[in-house]
């Protein structure tokens, strides 16, 4: 199978900047993370008869790498994450920009005068702090740009199932990065 | 919105259902991706939201510039030319 190897090796290996960056999200754990894309690319290069010529390179090697972390990386820790999916019955999307907009008195601009002078730590905090399969999702949707299709076809789960989750990945994201806001005294909020 | 044909006129809520669709430019058609850009074009208060979400969306990818490390680099070359 030399020419499929061939195209493997000239497709997959410039992806490896953004697997590692996913990786080290998904297990927050730089040597996890390394393991983790390393295990992805021998899964795949192991499986490469399986993976049909034309077919998206980078949603097979997110399925693949979400899989080997669901099945594997987790498995290793003591308690799997739970998460609670009647959390909200009905998700606000834009939690953030609605509390801004009704409480704050401190942000006429709010993306110079907020979202600009949030850290880049704030954002990565926010991140990690979300339950997994929330953070997978939004991993792979919102900063990849995964379709829908592709991020249900990596997750193994409905499309129905992935909207859900990135509505409230995002809420629980916009709650937390509201409090970093209101900490670092970008936003007033009448007590 | 268009007021010289409301009838066609797509609501606020309506394009916010499709924001993160529209701001993730994968999962709108051409015509539906056009009217979601028209209506925050001509709505400032949707267009002022869809702003504050894109650039919390910008912050959120840039925050995490990963470079692979070199040695990881190497050990998933060795293995793909070892195999």
């Amino acid at each position: 199978m030399p020419d499929a190897r061939a195209e493997f090796k000239e497709k997959a290996l410039p992806l490896l900047d953004e697997l590692y960056g996913v990786a080290l999200r998904m297990a927050r754990n730089p040597q996890s993370a390394e393991d983790l894309v390393a295990e992805t690319y021998a899964r795949a290069w192991k499986n490469l008869d399986r993976f049909q010529a034309g077919t998206n390179i980078r949603a097979w090697l997110y399925r693949i790498m979400t899989n080997a972390f669901i099945n594997e990386f987790r498995k290793k820790r003591r308690e799997p994450e739970k998460v609670s999916m009647d959390a909200y019955d009905r998700v606000d999307d834009f939690h953030f920009f609605h509390k801004i907009a009704s409480e704050a008195s401190r942000a006429p601009d709010p993306v110079k005068d907020v979202v600009a002078r949030l850290t880049n730590e704030d954002f990565q905090k926010a991140l990690d702090a979300l339950p997994e399969e929330y953070r997978a999702a939004v991993l792979l949707y919102d900063l990849q740009g995964l379709s829908y299709d592709e991020t249900a076809q990596a997750l193994e789960v409905p499309v129905g199932t992935v909207r859900s989750r990135l509505a409230r990945g995002r809420r629980r994201m916009q709650e937390s990065l509201f409090r970093h806001a209101r900490d670092a005294g970008l936003v007033e909020v009448p007590s | 919105m268009t007021p010289n044909d409301p009838m066609s006129a797509p609501c606020c809520q309506e394009i916010l259902d499709r924001l993160h669709d529209y701001l993730n430019r994968r999962d709108l058609s051409v015509a539906d991706r056009e009217t979601v850009r028209r209506h925050l074009t001509d709505c400032p208060p949707c267009g002022d939201l869809a702003a504050f979400e894109n650039a919390l969306l910008d912050r959120l990818r840039q925050s995490a510039p990963c470079a692979c490390p070199e040695k990881l680099r190497a050990r998933v070359r060795a293995l793909l030319d070892l195999s």
